[in-house]
């Protein structure tokens, strides 16, 4: 091997290297998966909720970034329980963290103040529910 | 006329095969629309296994975040077209891209169809299948801005030899038939689908985002 051959596999060594080492996760996911097949596949919402929750605190914790939507997810866990004031927080952070949901939050957080001045409704599961089409 | 016939048939093969390899390395349409949120909506399911939907959906939002785009929670997606009366993903997928740019706000939606999800078992082994294709649009203009199919496969058995070998392994394989673990292989297959050269070229969040072109 002359000089030239060996700095090649050294430079291709390296590379490979900093190539295994480069795949570093943009967010947090902790238990994020299990928590929405707690309640998609499991049906179970109070452990979903748990594992949702616990995710975002270990994420803020952590310094890592809390994935997208995990806020929003959180925020309609909370509405679907009866805690509109707490929903209407977390979508708030939801459109803070991340601009491109900021309609959709927005919208939302609209949608409870509105059911929020009308007298109480027996209809609490349903956010959008007005804009039912025939 | 016979040896005619037969050359536009090998004609024809010729141009389909070119078409399909053109369309696949054609990223013109989403660097122009250059996304950087995608809702997923709920999975068309072509098998009669009535768990895939929601086992893909648990496993769909972190690859797909993972490349740097803004994913739109998938649970409160399914909540919200419910709350508007829609539950059928059939229907759902039928609807003008526009609809998830009002409703949500998206750059873009992704589309997605389970075509195989089963355990096939041969003998003493067993394979289990996940096969999904997926189509993302722009909600602005509609185009189809991107297209993808994956399959995960996970085989067992067939390795250990004996008689004693081959009784475990028919056990194994009769406990496992009742309670198939696709998690594993759904989240396999979302994460393969979006990386290069084939997949999404990476978004906003991901630092390689503009400089990855080459990859593709």
């Amino acid at each position: 091997m002359n000089k030239q051959q060996i700095c090649l596999v050294v430079i291709s060594l390296s590379t490979l290297l900093l190539c295994a080492c480069a795949p570093k996760s943009l967010f947090y996911w902790g238990d994020y998966e299990t928590s929405i097949s707690d309640r998609w596949v499991e049906n179970d919402n109070d452990i979903g909720e748990q594992h949702l929750q616990q995710t975002i605190t270990a994420a803020e914790q952590s310094g890592s970034k809390v994935p997208p939507g995990l806020y929003a997810d959180y925020g309609i866990m909370l509405y679907r329980r009866g805690n509109p004031d707490g929903a209407i927080a977390y979508f708030d952070k939801e459109r803070k963290t991340f601009p491109e949901s900021r309609l959709l939050m927005s919208k939302l957080i609209d949608k409870i103040h509105e059911k929020q001045k009308k007298t109480p409704t027996q209809d609490s599961q349903s956010i959008l529910g007005e804009e039912k089409k025939p | 006329m016979k040896k005619t016939f037969l050359g536009l048939i090998v004609a024809m093969f010729f141009v389909s095969g070119c078409s399909t390899t053109m369309q696949k390395k054609d990223y013109s349409a989403f660097y122009a629309h250059s996304p950087r949120s995608i809702v997923v909506v709920p999975a068309l399911n072509n098998t009669t296994e009535i768990n895939a939907p929601s086992v893909f959906a648990s496993t769909i939002t972190a690859p797909l975040a993972e490349r740097g785009y803004y994913v739109f929670p998938v649970y409160l997606t399914d909540i919200l077209l419910k709350d508007i009366g829609l539950s059928e993903a059939g229907h759902i997928h039928q609807l003008p891209p526009s609809r998830f740019l009002d409703l949500f706000g998206a750059d873009a939606v992704l589309f997605v169809t389970i075509v195989d999800w089963s355990t096939k078992y041969i003998l003493i082994s067993s394979s289990v299948v996940v096969h999904m294709k997926y189509e993302l649009k722009d909600t602005r203009t509609g185009l189809s801005l991107w297209q993808g199919e994956q399959r995960a496969v996970r085989s067992s058995g067939g390795g250990a030899g004996g008689v004693a070998g081959l009784i475990v392994m028919a056990i194994d394989a009769a406990i496992t038939a009742m309670v198939v673990d696709y998690m594993p292989l759904a989240r396999q297959a979302n994460q393969q689908v979006f990386l290069p050269s084939k997949g999404l070229p990476v978004g906003p969040y991901n630092p390689e985002y503009k400089t990855d072109q080459s990859k593709f």
